[in-house]
């Protein structure tokens, strides 16, 4: 029910079409998991501020996590 | 510059309207279309063309004047730098598919930095440039629009989670799947071979078992929610990405316990080490004299003989049946830097074919050849005794492989045929060095042939005769 309302919300900003079917599971998926992950990186990057702000925090790293 | 007849269109390259890959006098052309030209313009003006080809994770072009190959449609034709040799995720090992997976997320996440977005995620963009992985579709790269989810989402988790998980998770030889599903594992057929154990790992259970069943309940729902953009926030769209991205650095595949990967070791019985480095001049020797510009080293193990080849700057592809083997070989080339040396998976009695649409999209083995230099040391027994193939008929297949061939014959007594016979009827009356060398004379022209010291093997270098 949720996801078909969100279908229902969705669909007024864009023009763009892929040239491949991204496949309606596999967008939906993703929106299910964008407020779970979103809120996960929200977290991280709240609790990495709290422990600069104690001197504790990581040295920032690239974000891709390559080699450089 | 007049368009010339010779001109023909890549045979892979259809799908995408942006633009398509032509070869024309034997340069390779890519025509970008006026469709794409906003695209393009962004990938130029944002500074991620120039960023990400400096750091050589995508292919670097020209742009060139000269007619191009469909005119109505044409915005700018390219001339990509030429990446060789090339090669498919179904003969990639691990750590290669690994690479490929983590660098094709990288490009993704600069490329939302910049205002753009990948929307294609295949493993076959992606190919090896001295051990590095890099994309080399450079029309890849839409427009990212506040909000959008990734359209590409499916095709990596097909293409690169899905046969990385079941490598990990199930067994190594489960990449060969990527031979018959050429748009990647599909993800119900993973969820089905994966161990239920993986339904409690959260990267494995939410992009492949949840993201399965979620494919199959929407399947034909008659939502149209395919090409309409949704309300994903950029922030969840990266951890989207970081997700998969500790999803894929999860999965490890420890090279051990195989049947060859641990071979030098073993059999250092039978190959001291005078007999090792006297094998190792005369492959050198042999090499100068061929004087080559690229090789294929067959049956190569780990690649120690490789790198005779590659070490003298000569493009080389190291091939291997064993996964072990071939992923010690990659993690050795990383580790030392290697550059002209690609080592690959493949099964020489079933070498792979040409598969795709029209059977043209992925060159088999033999069509992204002939190379310069064939090596096939210690290999013939295997072929000859173990896999019955007759010695005439691998002549003629090492005389469509290459020019020049350096070839190790392995005689009965030695104890590696000996271990090959114990088990089964000796019927190979014919497998003599006097048979051997009867056989390759009808193929071949010997030049010279050297004993290899302390053993009772012989290198031999020969040059094919005209067909």
């Amino acid at each position: 029910m949720i996801f078909l309302s969100i279908a229902q919300l969705i669909g007024h900003l864009s023009n763009q079409r892929p040239y491949l079917d991204p496949g309606s599971g596999s967008i939906l998926i993703q929106l299910l998991l964008a407020g779970l992950l979103g809120a996960g990186i929200l977290l991280r990057a709240s609790w990495s501020r709290i422990l600069k702000l104690f001197g504790r925090g990581k040295p920032d790293q690239t974000d891709d996590g390559e080699d450089e | 510059m007049g368009k010339m007849n010779n001109s023909q269109m890549h045979p892979a390259s259809f799908r995408d309207p942006s633009g398509f890959l032509f070869r024309r006098d034997g340069v390779l052309y890519r025509q970008v279309n006026r469709s794409y030209q906003e695209e393009y313009e962004l990938l130029n003006s944002s500074g991620l063309y120039s960023e990400l080809v400096e750091k050589g994770w995508l292919v670097g072009h020209a742009e060139m004047d000269v007619e191009p190959e469909q005119a109505l449609l044409a915005y700018k034709i390219l001339r990509p730098d030429l990446v060789e040799p090339i090669s498919y995720p179904y003969e990639w090992s691990f750590s290669q598919l690994k690479d490929a997976a983590l660098r094709t997320l990288s490009i993704q996440k600069r490329a939302l930095k910049k205002g753009l977005s990948l929307k294609d995620a295949s493993a076959y963009n992606i190919q090896f440039r001295d051990s590095k992985p890099l994309l080399i579709d450079t029309l890849s790269f839409e427009i990212y629009k506040a909000g959008q989810p990734w359209v590409a989402y499916r095709q990596f988790c097909q293409h690169f989670l899905a046969p990385l998980a079941l490598m990990a998770k199930r067994d190594v030889r489960l990449n060969q799947l990527l031979r018959v599903y050429i748009d990647g594992i599909p993800l119900d057929l993973a969820s089905q071979l994966l161990p239920v154990s993986t339904r409690l790992n959260f990267g494995l259970s939410a992009h492949i078992h949840l993201h399965a069943s979620f494919q199959r309940k929407h399947a034909s729902g008659g939502e149209n929610v395919s090409n309409q953009v949704a309300g994903m926030s950029q922030q969840s769209l990266e951890g989207l990405i970081d997700s998969l991205r500790a999803a894929i650095n999860n999965l490890r595949w420890n090279p051990r316990g195989t049947e060859w990967g641990d071979y030098y070791s073993e059999t250092s019985g039978h190959y001291s080490d005078a007999a090792s480095l006297h094998k190792m001049e005369i492959i050198d020797k042999y090499l100068d004299q061929a004087g080559s510009g690229s090789a294929w080293d067959l049956g190569a193990n780990t690649g120690v003989f490789s790198r005779a080849a590659s070490r003298k700057g000569i493009p080389t592809v190291a091939f291997d049946i064993d996964p072990a083997a071939v992923e010690l070989n990659y993690l050795a080339c990383k580790k030392n830097k290697d550059t002209n040396l690609l080592p690959l998976v493949l099964d020489l009695t079933n070498p792979s074919p040409a598969i795709g649409w029209n059977n043209r999209e992925r060159m088999s083995l033999l069509e992204r050849g002939p190379v310069d230099a064939v090596l096939a040391l210690a290999l013939i027994h295997h072929l000859a005794i173990a896999n019955n193939v007759p010695l005439s008929r691998l002549a003629n297949f090492f005389q469509q492989a290459g020019r020049w061939l350096v070839i190790e014959f392995v005689p009965k007594e030695d104890s590696q045929v000996q271990v090959l016979l114990a088990s089964r009827e000796d019927i190979f009356p014919d497998y003599t060095q006097e048979g051997f060398e009867t056989a390759f004379k009808q193929y071949f022209e010997i030049y010279e042939s050297i004993p290899v010291r302390e053993t009772k093997r012989i290198l031999y270098l020969m040059e094919r005769k005209c067909r």
